[in-house]
């Protein structure tokens, strides 16, 4: 059966390969993020409206502080900096310990902001400024995500995720791994942390963790870089291939469950997201493809579109409406998603 | 593995005790008229300051990997830095890694074994080793690193050859030719060689090139002497006198000059010293040129210590016809192993990969050259050319070679005794294709951790095509390959080296293969 196509509602490009992209809370306008350092604020009818200055010699992601006004990026200057975008200044340059400061989350709250740079964590309050300076990782940091209550916040390093307080800047434990990891995710009924591992895994610790209660899922064809979890908490969607897998984590989770495959990718998957408040999940490749699913009813993609260029970058609107998908040939495609 | 299609961007590992001259050359890379838009990660705080060039400082991270695969360690710093530089746009050509003094190249290596989406853009080009001539040695005796580095590598470079006697040179290249037998040796000061030496190299693919540097066997090479002579087209006389053998056995060959561009004429270029330079001290400083007798070492270059600071810049003469030489002893070697043609004096010397076995006469013997155009020529031959007063005339006067390697005969005499080696093994008979596999795969899983690389062509039951392989620890690929080519003796080649290998047991287990 054919899968209803629809192609994108506006198109743009930025001359640079898109890494990252964001909306403002408002939804009227988003930021996209140029691998070679510079950032465009794009308005929601497809406009590029303007640039901020953005990072010297190259940028790794850009994210928009929840509830707020400003967007934080990092890159390849040693700094992440924090844009008042309306007025295109920079409100503070936060240095990251190492020259590639490449992680960065704000807590949910819009309160804080964690940098990773090399092994150092660096904790930026929205008033205060740098809180706290955290060491110790095993390694260059790959990953950061915070607990829902924005109380605490994981960092992915060889060896385990380290979870810091934000308040105090305390150790509040490690979740153990014996290899290293490439994404991080916590679900949003706090149930679950999971990671995508070096060894094609992903890796589950229950929440609150104790020893010898993780689980690994096995049997990806390649680093699960892609993880979304829906609002519920009950389901994540994983990367790592071809096919997105589903895996349901109500009840006693996903251990001895059989994940629900999603088909109609032909190349790997680059992107997942899921909506903010709906249940549909979409997903872009490196086929130049974009699906929306509805993972919890069927298998069977709901629509497509050809956005072009291998998918680097995806943000779902404040409104559940859109999608805005960047490609690594710089190209912009704003989608809708489908009625569900 | 690389085709004619293989856009992967190639990845170079520069590995050497600080101090050797690793930022010499990566500075001379970065410099040299390449044309290539190279990214360097250092982990090693260099004086590197190149305005093309990104350069990335990064920590060296060792993450061992859970994959089933007992021991195998990667880089992570790498896997990290080379993922997001696949993000860009403006893609690099070309990717250099410097690593600390102390680092192991394994993970290197195994890095790009095990990683997937790496290998997707990236292929490790070529390990290269550089050496301070003055003090490896003492490296060499109290640091397991310093011998791994030497064992990994695709090329050494003998650096600081200024600081240390010819004597000196020699018995320390013949100490690092017994631990890794298939490198190819460059013997430098500042660092200083053609870069089309160590990069794009292609060390790590599995293609119809892939061979294995002759000499790989313990036994060395088939002849004793070999030397360049620049030679004008017409007839050429070779005179010997009679010496300690009635018979002679040597062969002829034409060398290539596919890799040089010169015509700068300043010589001041980085690399772009050739063959006309190093013909031209040849013979405006002909003095010597090796008719010492060596140490039985492999190569003695004389020529090269000789002359070293007979030149107007104070440069050493070196690169592109002494590699070249080095190329040419692989074919040569082959044709010592082939049915010879007897010429008795009066008779032809044939350019090509003939071997020619001169019987001498009483008294001085001549024999014809035919030589048929202006060019670079490499002569092999059994004996070394001094013991038979041999000569090389035009028109009654003696054309003096250029560069000239003594091969020391067929003995051991500098194997030192050391804990990392390399074994070679060759075999004509056909091999049981999966006794062999049965055999490496329980070598590797037992002593992988000591084999840090091992390559081989193989002569396989059933198959008319070659079988080639690599591998690095545990980690190994093989494919069939293309059939052998006509003039190509079909046989099984495979070298190991690696810490505490136990000759016997490998050459016996290799044996039990036999179909």
């Amino acid at each position: 059966m054919a899968v209803p196509s629809r192609p994108p509602e506006h198109e743009a490009s930025i001359p640079d390969a898109v890494v990252a992209a964001c909306w403002s809370p408002d939804g009227s306008m988003a930021v996209v993020g140029g691998a070679g350092g510079g950032l465009w604020r794009v308005d929601d009818a497809g406009a590029i409206g303007g640039t901020l200055p953005g990072h010297r010699d190259g940028l790794f992601q850009v994210a928009w502080q929840p509830g707020g006004p400003w967007a934080a990026s990092v890159g390849q200057d040693g700094h992440a900096r924090i844009w008042d975008v309306r007025r295109g200044v920079e409100v503070a340059a936060i240095p990251g310990g190492a020259s590639w400061v490449e992680q960065i989350a704000w807590s949910p709250s819009g309160e804080w902001l964690a940098v990773g740079a090399g092994r150092h964590l660096t904790l930026w309050h929205r008033e205060r400024g740098v809180a706290h300076v955290l060491s110790g990782h095993r390694s260059t940091i790959s990953a950061l995500a915070w607990r829902p209550d924005s109380r605490v916040v994981g960092a992915a390093a060889y060896g385990g995720v380290a979870l810091w307080e934000a308040s105090s800047g305390a150790s509040a434990g490690t979740l153990p791994w014996k290899t290293s990891m490439v994404s991080l995710a916590w679900s949003p009924d706090d149930r679950w942390v999971v990671a995508g591992t070096q060894d094609l895994a992903v890796q589950v610790w229950p929440q609150p963790f104790e020893e010898g209660g993780e689980l690994a899922m096995s049997g990806y064809p390649g680093k699960v870089r892609e993880l979304a979890w829906h609002r519920s908490g009950r389901y994540l969607a994983t990367g790592g291939g071809q096919q997105v897998m589903v895996w349901d984590c109500g009840g006693k989770g996903p251990a001895g469950t059989t994940p629900r495959l999603l088909e109609g990718h032909v190349a790997r998957i680059t992107m997942l997201a899921y909506q903010r408040r709906g249940h549909l999940l979409a997903s872009g490749g490196q086929d130049g493809l974009a699906f929306f699913w509805n993972a919890g009813k069927s298998s069977a993609p709901l629509r497509q579109s050809r956005v072009g260029s291998l998918v680097t970058a995806m943000a779902v609107s404040p409104d559940d409406q859109r999608l805005l998908v960047g490609g690594h040939d710089g190209r912009l495609a704003w989608l809708r998603f489908p009625s569900g | 593995m690389a085709t004619p299609t293989d856009t992967r961007v190639p990845v170079t590992v520069l590995t050497g005790f600080l101090g050797a001259g690793k930022t010499t050359l990566l500075n001379r890379i970065l410099t040299a008229n390449h044309g290539k838009r190279i990214a360097v990660i250092e982990n090693e705080f260099g004086e590197i300051g190149i305005d093309n060039a990104l350069v990335i400082n990064a920590d060296e991270e060792i993450f061992e990997m859970n994959n089933g695969c007992l021991c195998c360690t990667v880089r992570g710093d790498l896997i990290r830095i080379l993922g997001q530089l696949m993000k860009r746009r403006d893609r690099f050509d070309y990717i250099l890694v410097e690593t600390t003094g102390l680092a192991d190249p394994g993970p290197v290596a195994q890095t790009f074994f095990t990683d997937d989406e790496l290998k997707s853009h990236f292929r490790l080009d070529g390990i290269v080793t550089v050496v301070d001539s003055r003090h490896v040695a003492l490296h060499l005796d109290d640091s397991r690193e310093a011998k791994e580095q030497v064992a990994f590598a695709d090329r050494i470079l003998l650096n600081k050859t200024d600081l240390v006697t010819p004597d000196e040179l020699d018995h320390l290249e013949a100490r690092l030719r017994a631990i890794n037998r298939v490198a190819r040796f460059h013997r430098t000061t500042h660092s200083d060689l053609d870069v089309h030496q160590v990069l794009d190299i292609h060390a790590f693919d599995l293609d119809h090139k892939l061979s294995i540097e002759p000499g790989f066997l313990n036994k060395g090479l088939p002849f004793e002497w070999s030397g360049t002579f620049h030679l004008d087209g017409g007839e050429h006389v070779l005179r010997l006198e009679p010496g300690p053998d009635p018979v002679m056995g040597v062969v002829l060959l034409q060398l290539d000059q596919h890799d040089h561009d010169h015509g700068h004429g300043d010589g001041k270029e980085a690399g772009h010293h050739g063959h006309e330079h190093c013909h031209e001290c040849g013979h405006d400083h002909g003095h010597g040129h090796g008719h010492e007798h060596g140490h039985g070492h492999d190569h003695d270059h004389k020529h090269e210590h000789e002359h070293g600071h007979g030149h107007g810049d104070d440069e050493p003469c070196h690169g592109g016809l002494h590699d070249a030489l080095h190329d040419a002893e692989a074919v040569a070697a082959g044709a010592f192993e082939q049915p010879a043609v007897t010429v008795r004096p009066g008779g032809q010397i044939r350019l090509g990969p003939t071997l020619h076995k001169l019987v001498l006469g009483a008294d001085t013997s001549e024999f014809r050259v035919p030589v048929p155009a202006h060019g670079n020529y490499a002569l092999f031959a059994q004996h070394g050319l001094d013991e038979f007063e041999g000569a090389l005339l035009r028109g009654g006067s003696a054309v003096e070679p250029g560069h000239v390697h003594e091969h020391g005969g067929h003995g051991h005499d500098h194997e030192h005794d050391e804990t990392v080696s390399s074994v070679g093994i060759e075999e004509k008979r056909e091999l049981d294709p999966k006794k062999l596999n049965a055999w490496l795969s329980e070598l590797l899983q037992t002593k992988g951790q000591d084999i840090f690389r091992m390559k081989g062509i193989l002569k396989l039951k059933g198959s008319a095509n070659r079988f080639v392989f690599q591998g690095v620890h545990m980690l190994f690929e093989g494919k069939p390959d293309r059939p052998w080519n006509p003039g190509e003796e079909p046989k099984s080649q495979i070298v190991f080296i690696g810490r505490n290998l136990d000759r016997d047991a490998l050459n016996a287990g290799f044996r039990r293969c036999l179909a």
